[in-house]
């Protein structure tokens, strides 16, 4: 008899698995750039009786396209992925609004982390994650769970105080980090987000991910709602203080 | 050809049009470059924002001695300081 994984089609393409799929079976749709990886993880699934790989894709055009054509339970998506297509989260869900999205992510920071429980993702894992806990964690996910760490539990907790606080007290405004000030002031410099990126010492992608938190704090959709937010809402910050906020950031 | 510059006194504004006061009339219709200037001080910058916009005017009415046009916000751009 051949070991399993010889019997395994390793296609990268989209298409993969016919045949009916019993009442039941977790269907997936993988979702990455990396062939080798949708490759290995299909592997991992194929293992498992109850989850089924129905569609892959390799960018966020062909997951939209795979969702249409096949019905999936969870999406497994990388990252990077999403971060090119702005409110790329909730144009999924408005697609596939019962599918249950995990993002794999080499890294996330509080607001990325905050930012994509916020739009609805159900777990964010590690692209190092064990093969067991990838597995658990579809379980999980598909039985209608959250796969959330302890760190980002503090930061999503953190996260809805503070939008509570400010819901209660109505005379407060968002809280506006320097560093959101900062952008905020280049911005009405007219500088593009590469020119900001490169005064605050950071990357264009970055200031982006920052500007889309400053739009959700504030309730905007572009630079010059936000300008106007700030000149009705007498954000005021001194010239001296602003300077010092972006050397303090710029030398970070 | 054709091109005069005013100056008007913006009374309200939004990111989807702004409402000007201004001692000639605008024909309804036309379309419109200006520039809102708004004061550094809120925003942190040492000199005050300008944002250079396109539109078109909707409405032009005499009030008290001034007219009052009201104009679209089709696009703009923040003046490079």
């Amino acid at each position: 008899m051949l070991p399993v994984m010889d019997i395994l089609d390793d296609s990268p393409e989209s298409e993969i698995q016919d045949g009916p799929v019993k009442p039941g079976t977790i269907r997936i749709i993988l979702a990455d750039s990396q062939t080798i990886y949708r490759v290995g993880i299909r592997k991992i699934f194929a293992l498992e009786d109850d989850i089924r790989v129905v569609a892959q894709a390799e960018s966020f055009e062909s997951l939209r396209a795979a969702l249409d054509r096949s019905p999936a339970d969870v999406a497994l998506v990388e990252g990077s992925l999403l971060t090119a297509t702005p409110n790329a989260i909730p144009e999924l869900l408005r697609q596939a609004p019962n599918v249950k999205l995990i993002v794999q992510a080499v890294a996330t920071d509080e607001g990325q982390t905050v930012d994509l429980y916020r739009r609805g993702v159900r777990g964010i894992i590690s692209r190092s994650i064990s093969p067991d806990l990838l597995v658990r964690c579809v379980r999980r996910i598909h039985e209608g769970e959250t796969w959330i760490d302890n760190q980002s539990v503090n930061w999503v907790i953190e996260a809805y105080r503070a939008q509570a606080a400010a819901l209660v007290s109505p005379r407060s405004q968002p809280r506006l980090s320097p560093k959101e000030m900062a952008i905020i002031a280049c911005i009405t410099q007219g500088k593009r987000n590469k020119e900001i990126a490169f005064q605050l010492g950071t990357t264009e992608q970055v200031i982006k991910n920052y500007l889309r938190k400053i739009y959700d704090k504030l309730g905007v959709s572009d630079r010059l709602e936000l300008a106007l937010y700030c000149l009705h809402n007498k954000i005021i910050q001194t010239d001296a203080d602003e300077e010092a906020a972006v050397k303090k950031l710029a030398a970070r | 050809m054709g091109e005069r510059q005013l100056n008007a006194q913006t009374r309200n504004v939004s990111s989807n049009g702004v409402l000007f006061e201004l001692e000639k009339s605008l024909k309804v219709g036309q379309n419109i470059d200006f520039s809102l200037q708004m004061p550094g001080g809120v925003f942190g910058t040492p000199r005050d924002v300008m944002v250079r916009c396109h539109g078109r005017v909707v409405r032009c009415s005499l009030s008290q001695g001034q007219y009052q046009a009201a104009a679209t916000i089709d696009g703009y751009q923040f003046v490079q300081q």
